[in-house]
């Protein structure tokens, strides 16, 4: 009896192992990230620790990707500048999380054919494109910085149904948020400020939802071009208080004026 | 109405934002003061729009200073503010000199400068 209570108690705690997955870290169970995540299985995460690493990193697997302790110290260098820092490549269930990744001349975060994957609270500076997907559906972009990129900070390909939100893609060479050839997306509460041509940009897109984002200080705010059925709504491109401000400053100036010259008349009577 | 006030006073969190905004004060007012000189010669005039000129082109080069310690001497950025510049010194060239068929176009030249404060503030609110 307590032989079988044991054996299942072995079964249930190795079950429960598999279940949630090992965790490697990086530099201490392996030297490079690359490494770690092809000794890990699927399921398996590993965990960067801080650190300024140079590789090309290539995802196959459903694993998790993530940092110690944020993007601010953890951040990887394309040690190849033609390659993208991060691939995803015909995976599913892949989850990055916290990683900085800048230098690539292709891309920072790049999917290709892949869905169901998460990405959250990256850092994508510094490259061609921030964060890139082609071919990639029902994937979730999240809380990522996708700033001070050469081209555009997110950008999608035909890739549908992908969810977008609360995301950063300002000051960027040329477009903030591209969605080229993709359907059904959700992009919901971004930030596309400062973008040299547009914040955002829908190019033969149909029935995407647009809503809630900040666009502010770009060539062009919202743009589609050869694209219907989409739902535009909620999104700033010119906050009330860009106006308002102006405007209560000149009454200032005006009431300044009558004041000046009140002020003026009393003393050279007095 | 209140998301607006708050918005207001979350703007001036920035010291440039308020030079900014004290500028086009000042502005508004120099430009009031000169179009009344321009009608006629007035002493209270005058010295309102003398040290209202002088306090903007104080503050402006500040904020000039401010612009190229925040982020480098960056091309564009120094021709706009050198050509601002240049508006406020060929007015001041224009009302110190003794050509009256240029003097018609100060109150044009007035209202381009209060324009350039419009755009300072504009690009000096914080997003």
């Amino acid at each position: 009896m307590i032989k079988k209570a044991v054996l299942a108690l072995t079964l249930l705690v190795a079950f429960a192992f598999d279940a949630y997955g090992a965790e490697l870290f990086v530099p201490d169970h392996h030297s490079t990230i690359q490494e770690a995540l092809d000794q890990a299985a699927p399921g398996d995460t590993v965990t960067v620790k801080p650190g300024s690493y140079s590789e090309n990193i290539v995802i196959k697997r459903p694993v998790t990707l993530r940092s110690a302790n944020g993007p601010a110290s953890t951040a990887i260098n394309a040690a190849k500048k033609d390659e993208p820092v991060i691939s995803i490549n015909d995976a599913t269930g892949v989850s990055i999380e916290g990683l900085s990744a800048t230098g690539s001349e292709v891309a920072g975060i790049r999917l290709t054919r892949s869905s169901g994957v998460s990405l959250k609270g990256n850092q994508t500076t510094e490259n061609l494109y921030g964060i890139a997907l082609y071919d990639s559906s029902d994937n979730k972009i999240e809380s990522n910085t996708a700033d001070l990129n050469e081209n555009y900070g997110i950008y999608l390909e035909k890739s549908h149904r992908n969810t977008v939100v609360k995301n950063s893609a300002s000051s960027n060479g040329d477009r903030g948020i591209f969605i080229s050839a993709s359907d059904s997306n959700t992009v919901i509460g971004n930030t596309a400020n400062l973008n040299t041509w547009n914040g955002i940009v829908l190019w033969s897109a149909k029935g995407n939802i647009i809503r809630g984002n900040k666009t502010l200080r770009n060539t062009y705010g919202l743009v589609l071009t050869e694209s219907s059925g989409n739902t535009v709504d909620e999104n700033t491109s010119l906050p009330n208080v860009f106006i308002i401000l102006p405007i209560l400053l000149i009454y200032l100036g005006i009431l300044l004026y009558l004041v000046q010259k009140y002020a003026l008349k009393f003393l050279y009577r007095s | 109405m209140q998301e607006v006030l708050l918005d207001l006073i979350s703007i001036f969190s920035n010291i440039s934002i308020v030079l900014a905004s004290i500028g086009l004060i000042i502005a508004t007012s120099s430009f009031i003061s000169g179009l009344q000189l321009v009608k006629a010669a007035s002493r209270i005039e005058g010295r309102i729009h003398k040290f209202n000129g002088i306090a903007t082109i104080a503050i402006y080069a500040v904020l000039f200073i401010l612009s190229i310690v925040d982020h480098g001497f960056r091309l564009w950025p120094i021709i706009g503010w050198l050509s601002g510049l240049s508006i406020v010194l060929l007015k001041l060239k224009i009302v110190r000199g003794r050509k009256k068929r240029a003097r018609k176009y100060i109150s044009w030249m007035g209202a381009c400068l209060v324009l350039i404060w419009l755009y300072i503030v504009y690009i000096h609110i914080p997003l």
